[in-house]
């Protein structure tokens, strides 16, 4: 309870007892003077009967005396007797009052000495036949009557007083009660606003709650992963969501209160509790990246997520799992995966194809080139013109096959070599390239123009391998030039950085740029430019593997332009344009 | 030329045998040249075995031009044990093969071999690099002696 309401509480409990108290007071008070009122009224009949029993004996001795009447003598004794008790009554009744007991006794001498003088009086009419009353007598009967009056005056008065008493506390008592009932109303009326208020806030926030609950039960219905919870102790089911019961094929009402191994097979089921138990003793979540699980639909694979709910005091009381069916992402790998050992398969047959093209096509082609050789040297005077110019063709064709053998060997090492991506300076290695390039003919003039500050993330021998070839190209179709021009620069294409190689050679006729890249394709005869046709593809097989592209503009004796980006983020904040 | 100086010849190709041979004759190497056909029959002369039982091991090949893709064993477990052992750890051995991979290259160098030479299909060129071979291990390099110490 809160400490207003317990000070209202206490503040009603005190004006309920003051009243109380208040009200007790004067019912007590009054019903005390009551007693007063009613003793009063015993008094004056007391004294009525103290008054009426002298009488009697008063009369009884007088009647003699008087008139001689001696019939009632014989009750004197009685008489004084009554009297005697009368008076013995009053004295109790007036033990109270000293001033009243005080005029009692005194009444009491006078009635003793009135009925002494008379019993005297009745002595003397016996002897003397004749009985005489005297003064004094009489005065003893005007002062006992005084006393009487007085005594009843007294009594009266004190009647008046009580009864004034009786009614003031009767008037109290009321006062006390209507104070009481106006109190009560007032503390219940109050009680009552305060409670329909308060039931009121309640009912407010019960909906609220309510509607709380209730959004976030449609959120836990609603989420697509299987969402369950298990109590601590039996690690039984207490709740789960719709995404749930599609996935275990199970309806929820046969779901709950029932724990794993009511549900799936033993292994399973001890494989999930001993992850509930660890996530519930270390108080921390687990992370079950895979696990199997038995389902009405078949098994399914699962990623979960287990964690442990607390209570206030820190001790572990519900298990909370998030389940997210992983089984088709699985199939999805397991599939990648028997892809990827296929291909890399495929890539080990042909490693191995390679390496026995390398070593035994070779072999013969020597055997068909020496001994053609050898035929010339050792006969070759026998022989006429023709017939040596045979030989030599056959020693040629050999030997360019084998050109063509390693050509295409160079090709499949770029397609099986490591990609290694570092910062390459591109500027740096087409100069290196063209040096060498100069040295092979240093007859002849050529213009070489490359930019500076072209940097890239690639692979530096893939990516030497690439300016070799298109710079080599370049040198090749330029060698009928008098004075060739040459250049390596950047440019944009599509938002991304391009490299190109441009000349101004031969060139190209657009209608066949498609066939450019292929191997062994060819656009010049090989009596104008010798070539294997692996290079371009070459070329294009770096920069597919760098994930870039390449293409190609020319027009026949106006050059050709190669284009290749290599297609990194990276490589193009690589552009210094400081430098 | 310094003709007492035996070459071993391991080749199990007839056509590279024989022009190997003439490579080596119109180089004027007139050294004994002896071919073995496979890698057994190649350490069976060195280790003086098999066929070649009794052979004086004391006398080595001057050069050892070892071919990798043989019959049997291979010529890198050839160079293997031939650097297993005390007697031939430092007996020169040049690869002489038609290939051309980065691998093979590395595996013999690894295995102990004193020289890579792949054979290039014109013979002219051919001919040219067995001519250097010959002058090089025959004339100008110096041999490690064998160990006096006996097996």
């Amino acid at each position: 309870m809160k400490q207003g309401e317990l000070v209202w509480l206490w503040m009603a409990l005190v004006i309920l007892g003051a009243v109380t108290v208040l009200a007790y007071r004067s019912i007590d008070s009054a019903a005390d003077t009551l007693g007063w009122v009613e003793h009063t009224g015993k008094v004056l009949q007391q004294i009525s009967e103290v008054t009426a029993a002298y009488s009697r004996a008063v009369t009884a001795r007088r009647a003699y005396v008087v008139a001689g009447d001696d019939s009632q003598l014989a009750d004197v004794r009685d008489l004084d007797e009554r009297l005697g008790r009368a008076i013995g009554a009053e004295r109790a009744s007036l033990a109270d009052n000293p001033s009243q007991l005080r005029s009692l006794e005194a009444m009491s001498r006078l009635l003793e000495e009135r009925l002494s003088s008379l019993d005297a009086s009745v002595a003397q009419r016996r002897r003397e036949g004749v009985g005489v009353e005297t003064a004094e007598g009489f005065a003893l009967t005007a002062q006992i009557r005084t006393i009487r009056e007085k005594m009843e005056g007294e009594e009266n008065r004190l009647l008046a007083e009580r009864d004034a008493l009786t009614r003031r506390d009767m008037a109290r008592t009321k006062f006390a009660e209507i104070i009481g009932t106006l109190a009560s109303f007032a503390i219940l009326l109050f009680a009552f606003n305060r409670l329909r208020r308060e039931i009121a806030r309640r009912q407010q926030t019960e909906q609220a709650l309510v509607a709380s609950q209730s959004f976030l039960d449609s959120i836990v219905e609603n989420i697509p992963n299987m969402i369950f919870v298990k109590e601590a102790g039996e690690l039984r089911f207490e709740r789960i969501n719709r995404a749930g019961e599609q996935l275990l094929g199970v309806k929820r009402a046969d779901l709950v209160r029932k724990n794993d191994f009511d549900l799936f097979p033993r292994e399973q089921a001890e494989f999930f509790q001993e992850r509930d138990r660890e996530t519930l003793n270390n108080k921390i979540p687990v992370d079950i990246a895979e696990e199997p699980i038995k389902t009405a639909r078949g098994e399914r694979w699962l990623h979960t997520k287990k964690v442990p709910v607390l209570d206030a005091e820190g001790v572990p009381k519900y298990l909370l799992g998030i389940s997210e069916d992983i089984t088709e992402q699985r199939q999805a790998a397991e599939a990648l995966k028997s892809a990827k050992d296929a291909a890399e398969a495929a890539n080990h047959e042909l490693e191995a194809f390679s390496y026995s093209v390398a070593h035994d096509l070779r072999a013969p082609l020597r055997g068909i080139n020496g001994y053609s050789v050898a035929l010339v040297e050792d006969i070759g005077d026998k022989l006429d013109g023709e017939a040596k110019d045979y030989l030599q063709r056959i020693g040629a064709g050999a030997t360019r096959m084998g050109q063509l053998i390693d050509a295409l060997l160079g090709l499949s090492r770029v397609s099986r070599a490591d990609l290694v991506r570092e910062p390459v300076n591109v500027t740096e290695m087409a100069s290196s390239v063209v040096a060498q390039l100069r040295m092979s003919d240093v007859a002849r003039v050529v213009d070489f123009v490359v930019a500076d500050g072209l940097r890239a993330q690639g692979d530096p021998l893939l990516l030497r391998a690439l300016l070799e070839n298109l710079l080599g190209n370049a040198w090749k179709f330029t060698s009928k030039l008098e004075r060739a021009r040459i250049e390596v620069g950047r440019t944009e294409y599509e938002g991304a950085l391009a490299y190109f190689v441009r000349d101004n050679g031969a060139g190209f006729d657009m209608e066949y740029a498609g066939k450019l890249f292929a191997p062994f394709q060819r656009l010049h005869k090989p009596t104008e430019f010798s070539g294997t046709g692996i290079g371009l593809a070459t070329v294009q097989r770096i920069v597919w593997r760098h994930g870039g592209k390449v293409w190609a503009e020319g027009h026949v004796g106006r050059g050709a332009t190669f284009h290749f980006t290599v297609d990194d983020a990276r490589s193009a904040q690589g552009v210094d344009h400081g430098q | 030329m310094a003709s007492n100086k035996v070459i071993l010849l391991v080749e199990d190709n007839y056509d590279d045998e024989v022009l190997t041979l003439r490579a080596l004759k119109k180089s004027h190497i007139a050294n004994e040249v002896v071919v073995a056909h496979d890698g057994v029959e190649a350490l069976d002369y060195i280790f003086g075995t098999g066929v070649h039982a009794g052979r004086d091991v004391t006398i080595q090949p001057q050069v050892v031009l070892l071919d990798l893709n043989l019959p049997r064993i291979g010529g890198l477990e050839v160079l293997k044990r031939l650097r297993a052992v005390e007697r031939t750890r430092f007996l020169p051995v040049v690869v002489l093969t038609s290939s051309k991979e980065d691998e093979d290259m590395m595996k013999s160098y690894a295995n102990g071999a004193n020289a890579y030479v792949s054979k290039p299909v014109e013979f002219d060129a051919f001919s040219e690099a067995v001519k250097t071979l010959g002058l090089f291990w025959l004339l100008l390099n110096e041999i490690a002696p064998p160990p006096r110490r006996p097996l």
